[in-house]
């Protein structure tokens, strides 16, 4: 949250200077403006609509945007390497997806609750890294009512998708009081109840509540009826849960932002004290955020029971709760966001299938993806720091040609550098000589590129160690009888480049861009 | 600003509408569907979640398929699920064969906990022949099903009956992967072999109550042979192969006698040795009750061939080469006259005139 | 401070005592129910050999997210860390054929993830368990998709060469401690070793007290011109050799030498527990790393005890103690002592 207000601080600050952003913000309150006079339903539209031309609507989509293309990058780097073909694969992934979009609705249904659930306790300043137990209680509670008791159609899964939320609830409230009256740390509780409640469900699964049967030997329970089953929309998969998970995003949105309770519940989450001095009482919110919380993510769980398992299987969630985190980060929290970033999410691992039949890429490919994003959304400041950087690096070649070009194609080399390197990595039958070379080379390349693009200038001298690097490994190589001539060749033009990039700094002197 | 009011708002209106018409077209004409080729292949494998590598089950399996695309010229392809969840999925888009034209010839389960999600695919796709290993599926119910079952007791009755001879302590041990029914076959096949050749022989029997994780397989078994156990015979999918292990990090502490396993399903016995890449003798592990899921495979795959699918129950047992126990006098030379004992017993158990129990029938 | 010290004497005291009675019970109805001494001293000693061969990997993690977290970082990455340490071990040991160099590869893959975990929380200051999450999600999808690119398999790793077990002979005729101490991995012993060092490293060297500081009061460090954010990322990188060590026992020391999909199996959420159970010292984390690794093994053990094999039905309840203990602990049976500025991203002050 710190971070949230150093950025918009930032925000305020550089606000309203660039000319683009100028003219926007603009147009925005003349529309605004004129919107008053206008009749009611035209008016609130148009309103909505003016909430787009906000930074504060885009800044975030950007950001998640520049990270999603980020770990794309990164992601293709590492099928390269891996030998695979990431055009190919990225193509396949997204027609695969394009071609079955229920699938991706259909994946992006818990993914929808469990982001909701995480980016609900965090507008209180909380984190929930427990949903993934919460989830599993929800999905246990709801398959055990729908097969216990019959009730006619209709209202059978809404009592299941009821009890579901309800235990979800019950498993997220008690952190949520051990955090406010005993201060207990709720990333730990939750954590720590959520190994307890999976394994509690497996007791279960595996014991009282195994289904029967001679030939019956899964750890799972009893199939629920066919009246709790929820109805399937569209194609073999999407179930009603998704509509549900449609309505608890404006639920979870309205709650926030238009009632009381939310309003609370920022405040506390936004600090504590003060909200504490305004009369509001911090324990019951804190307590509260986290049940809600964990009634979303039982949802989660209970849907996906009633919608598709159709009963509770043994470790049935493959870490759901954990990527509603990710769902949050990358929706920045905001009950909108999340249902794009979980559809985003749905949309990897539906084209992951077709990643994996038509570019012959692992599915595993789409987990290392996720991964990825996340740690680019955790660094909001990396980011900045690129961007910054680059805008710098216009201004800069806008008064002078040379040294940003020799810089640009110091940094180009690095890159190719670290390429060439990890591919040569491969080369085990070489010997370890060889290997541990090419990975000092990768990694001095690396370093030398962040820091060429910090304008740090000691980036050329480590760039220029690297290249003496390749030509040790050029003689290693013809010691090993392979062809080195084109390491030679990397060397010779990352030194040549980077001996020029220093004399150029060095002959300017203590140069403007020198030092970051 | 010089635009007007209205054209502002017909804008948003045509964005929404184009957004809108260019959804429906994909949705309902979808253009990127890939077209429609020729099916590669013509059987698929959905394997168990132990996966492949587990040197035993699944790799016999593997092996089985490997054997009659040689043989046939068929061609196949596999997955392997990591979650029982994971099955259904896998099994239905084989029956679906999206994105080509014919369909599979057969698709190949292998594992007990497919048979919810076998007889939920069978139930749709009634022209789709499946076969499941390890697990009865009502033939009545579901005609395009094959299950293909072990006679597990027999085989295990071998390596028990040759565990039973080869013992020093007289105490033999089981580590089974789950206490159930089927791996309970097992057990009863091997402390009943045991006693055959000696009788009263003391035994311990240990689940892992996990296919995969192998510390647990080398604990229990580290925790056996502590306890003087010098022969354990290891039914736990790739948790059974930390026995092995276990056998040989601990042979080295009882100079009187050699710490012994036995391996399961696929020969095993080149694993007891120090180097498995360039197997030579001494092994650790005396013998492998064979369970010869690669013949199964094989068979059901040639019936398929042959046009002469006919679903229902193919029963393998000792008699018609379903189960044996490996001897590779390579890496280990075992005395003829245990070898004679345990040659009688397969014959008496062919013949009839020993019957194995197929349920644990101590207390 | 004489109360201080008396209720520190009651907390230190009670929980290691009750420990010992149920140990020493437990060891009593094993015997009378196997009834015969060679078999009780052979079980013993299993069951204080699977005890710390269960325990190590806890330890050496734990003891990493003390060096993170008492420097003011939160870890839950260690997970991700811990897998990839012992993915790097396999692979490296596979195209190598040096066990050895498996461990070292182990160490720096750790160590090179938590430079990741490091920046993004050190020098972004970006949110501390944002970035766990994804170094866990990145290390499970990374380790299973090389998995599949190295071996074309998509559950186990081809065997490697192990790390040779350590043997003494002089040690095998004593009954309880021969099974116990003797033909263990190197490991073992090493994490002994290194909560030894590290109790010394932390508690009595400049860099252990400035290491704290950046964790319970940095701005008094800052003040005093040490810079913070280097001790922290220090603090963070170690945590990651730590955790790939542990994961590098996890593949290389038990078991099949081999890597598995997954197969850290949420030990570093344990860990962490560990950590939490120990209150942040390496003693602590000692003890709570043997006592987690004691129950993992009683659930194996109680299978060989014919009048107990019903537990075995309730295994999971075992299992759950650990982290039922934490909850426990930290509401408030017991005094948990995290430092102050955890998860906290120190920020120098704004030159005006």
């Amino acid at each position: 949250m710190i971070e949230d207000n150093l950025q918009d601080n930032r925000d305020q600050s550089d606000g309203g200077q660039t000319g683009l952003r100028a003219n926007v913000e603009r147009i925005r309150l003349n529309l605004v403006e004129r919107a008053e006079e206008w009749p009611g339903p035209i008016k609130s539209i148009v309103l909505a609509f003016t909430k787009l031309l906000t930074w504060a609507f885009w800044k975030p989509l950007i950001w998640a945007l520049f990270s999603v293309v980020l770990a794309a990058i990164i992601s293709a780097i590492i099928m390269e390497i891996s030998g695979y073909n990431s055009l190919e694969a990225f193509s396949a992934l997204i027609f695969g997806a394009l071609t079955r979009f229920d699938r991706v609705l259909f994946e992006s249904t818990p993914l929808i609750f469990a982001g909701l659930s995480v980016a609900f306790v965090f507008k209180a300043g909380l984190f929930n890294i427990g949903a993934e137990g919460q989830l599993y209680m929800g999905s246990m509670a709801a398959a055990i009512l729908g097969y216990i008791i019959p009730l006619p159609y209709g209202i059978h899964p809404l009592v299941c998708l009821a009890t579901g939320a309800l235990a979800g609830a019950l498993w997220g409230f008690l952190p949520g009081l051990l955090k406010a009256y005993r201060g207990a740390h709720e990333v730990v509780t939750t954590m720590m109840l959520s190994y307890t409640a999976i394994l509690f469900t497996q007791w279960l699964a595996a014991g009282p509540l195994k289904e029967p049967g001679e030939f019956q030997w899964n750890a799972q329970t009893t199939l629920i009826l066919e009246t709790a089953q929820l109805p399937i929309l569209w194609g073999y998969y999407l179930h009603a849960g998704f509509l549900l998970a449609i309505v608890c995003v404006i639920g979870v949105a309205f709650v926030l932002n238009r009632t009381v309770l939310g309003f609370e519940m920022r405040a506390v989450g936004f600090n504590e004290a003060a909200a504490e001095t305004a009369g509001i009482d911090s324990k019951k919110n804190v307590a509260l955020a986290l049940g809600i919380g964990g009634g979303l993510a039982g949802l989660a769980g209970a849907s996906e029971i009633l919608g598709t398992h159709h009963r509770f299987y043994n470790s049935w969630s493959p870490g759901l709760g954990f990527e509603g985190i990710t769902v949050a980060v990358l929706g920045n929290n905001n009950p909108f966001g999340c249902l794009l970033a979980a559809i985003f999410f749905g949309f990897l691992k539906a084209g992951g299938n077709a990643m994996h039949q038509q570019a012959h890429v692992p599915i595993e490919m789409v987990g290392v993806m996720q991964g990825l994003v996340v740690l680019f959304v955790a660094a909001p400041r990396f980011i900045q720091w690129i961007a910054d950087q680059s805008l710098d690096y216009g201004k800069w070649f806008s008064v002078d040609k040379i040294r940003p070009i020799s810089f640009a194609l110091n940094m180009i080399i690095a890159l190719y550098g670290t390429y060439f390197s990890f591919i040569l990595l491969g080369e085990t039958q070489l010997g370890l000589m060889f290997i541990g070379i090419s990975a000092a080379v990768s990694i001095l390349s690396i370093a030398a590129f962040f820091m060429i693009f910090a304008r740090n200038s000691r980036g050329f001298i480590v760039s220029l160690i690297a290249s003496m690097c390749w030509f040790t490994l050029a003689a290693v190589g013809m010691g090993a009888g392979v062809d080195v001539s084109f390491m030679i060749l990397v060397g010779l033009v990352q030194a040549v480049l980077s001996v020029l990039a220093l004399l150029l700094v060095k002959g300017a002197g203590k140069s403007k861009g020198d030092g970051a | 600003m010089s635009f007007s009011n209205k054209g502002m708002i017909a804008a948003v209106v045509i964005v929404i509408i184009a957004v809108g018409a260019v959804g429906a077209y994909i949705v309902i004409y979808n253009p990127f569907a890939p077209a429609i080729v020729d099916n590669p292949n013509d059987v698929a494998i959905v394997f168990a979640t132990g996966g492949l590598g587990d040197k035993s089950f699944n790799d016999g399996c593997l092996a089985g398929a490997e054997d009659a695309e040689t043989e046939f010229g068929i061609d196949f392809t596999y997955v392997e699920p990591t979650a029982i969840t994971d099955y259904e999925g896998f099994i239905r888009t084989y029956a679906e064969h999206a994105g080509y034209i014919q369909p599979y010839d057969l698709i190949i389960s292998i594992g007990f906990d497919q048979a919810d999600a076998v007889m939920a695919v069978a139930e749709d796709f009634p022209n789709q022949y499946i076969a499941i290993v390890d697990m009865f599926i009502d033939p009545e119910t579901y005609p395009n099903v094959t299950s293909l079952l072990f006679a597990e007791h027999e085989g295990s009755a071998l390596v028990g009956a040759m565990a039973g001879l080869m013992s020093y302590t007289d105490k033999v041990g089981f580590v089974g992967g789950m206490d159930i029914p089927l791996i309970n076959k097992f057990a009863a096949g091997y402390v009943f072999g045991a006693n055959y050749t000696n009788e009263g022989i003391n035994y311990t029997i240990a689940y892992t109550n996990d296919w995969v994780d192998t510390a647990v397989g080398q604990t229990l078994a580290d925790g056996m042979y502590a306890a003087g156990t010098d022969v354990i015979f290891a039914a736990a999918g790739r948790s059974g192969l930390g026995v092995i292990d276990s056998a040989k990090a601990n042979n080295a502490s009882h100079a009187a006698y050699k710490t012994w396993a036995i391996g399961v399903d696929s020969p095993q016995m080149y694993l007891g040795c120090a180097d498995t890449e360039n197997p030579v003798a001494p092994t650790l592990v005396m013998t492998t009750m064979l369970k010869r899921v690669d013949v199964a495979v094989y068979d059901i795959i040639e019936q398929v061939v042959d046009d002469a699918y006919t679903g229902g129950l193919m029963f393998f047992t000792l008699a018609n080469g379903g189960h044996d126990y490996e001897i590779n006098s390579d890496l280990l030379v075992i005395a003829p006259a245990i070898l004679a004992e345990v040659d009688a017993l397969k014959a008496a158990i062919i013949d009839g005139t020993v019957v194995v129990p197929d349920e644990i029938y101590w207390t | 401070m004489k109360s201080a010290m008396k209720r520190f004497l009651r907390r230190g005291i009670v929980i290691p005592v009750v420990l010992l009675v149920i140990i020493i019970l437990l060891l009593k109805f094993t015997y009378d129910a196997v009834d015969d001494v060679e078999t009780f001293y052979a079980l013993t000693g299993w069951l204080l050999e699977a005890t710390l061969q269960s325990a190590t990997p806890l330890i050496l993690a734990a003891l990493g997210g003390m060096f993170s977290e008492k420097s003011g970082v939160v870890n839950i990455g260690l997970e991700g860390m811990m897998l990839i340490g012992a993915f790097a071990a396999v692979a490296a040991t596979y195209f190598f054929y040096d066990p050895w160099i498996g461990l070292l590869a182990a160490v720096l893959a750790g160590g090179i993830l938590a430079v990741v975990h490091a920046i993004i929380c050190v020098k972004m200051k970006g949110n501390h368990i944002v970035s766990g999450t994804g170094i866990i999600l990145f290390a499970a999808g990374f380790t299973t998709l090389m998995l599949e690119v190295i071996w074309n398999r998509k559950g186990i790793s081809e065997q490697v060469t192990a790390l040779p077990n350590v043997n003494m002979p002089f040690l095998q005729d004593i009954p309880i401690i021969g099974v116990a101490f003797d033909n263990l991995s190197p490991i073992v012993y090493f994490a002994f070793v290194l909560v030894i060092v590290s109790w010394y490293v932390m508690y009595r060297t400049p860099f252990g007290l400035r290491l704290r500081a950046a964790g319970e009061d940095p701005s008094t460090l800052d003040a005093a011109g040490v810079s913070v954010e280097k001790y922290r990322f220090i603090g963070v990188v170690i945590s990651g050799l730590l955790a790939g060590l542990g994961g590098a026992y996890l593949s290389l020391g038990r078991g099949l030498p081999a890597f598995g999909k997954q197969m850290t199996a949420g030990r570093g959420f344990i860990a962490l527990a560990a950590l939490i159970f120990g209150n942040w010292t390496p003693f602590g984390v000692l003890a709570a790393g043997l006592f987690f690794g004691f129950l993992d093994t009683l659930q194996h053990f109680v299978g060989f005890v014919p009048a107990w094999q019903w537990i075995q039905g309730y295994s999971q309840f075992l299992q759950m103690i650990p982290f039922v203990l934490v909850v426990l602990a930290l509401a408030g049976i017991r005094k948990s002592v995290p430092p102050k500025a955890i998860a906290v991203p120190y920020e120098k002050e704004v030159k005006a």
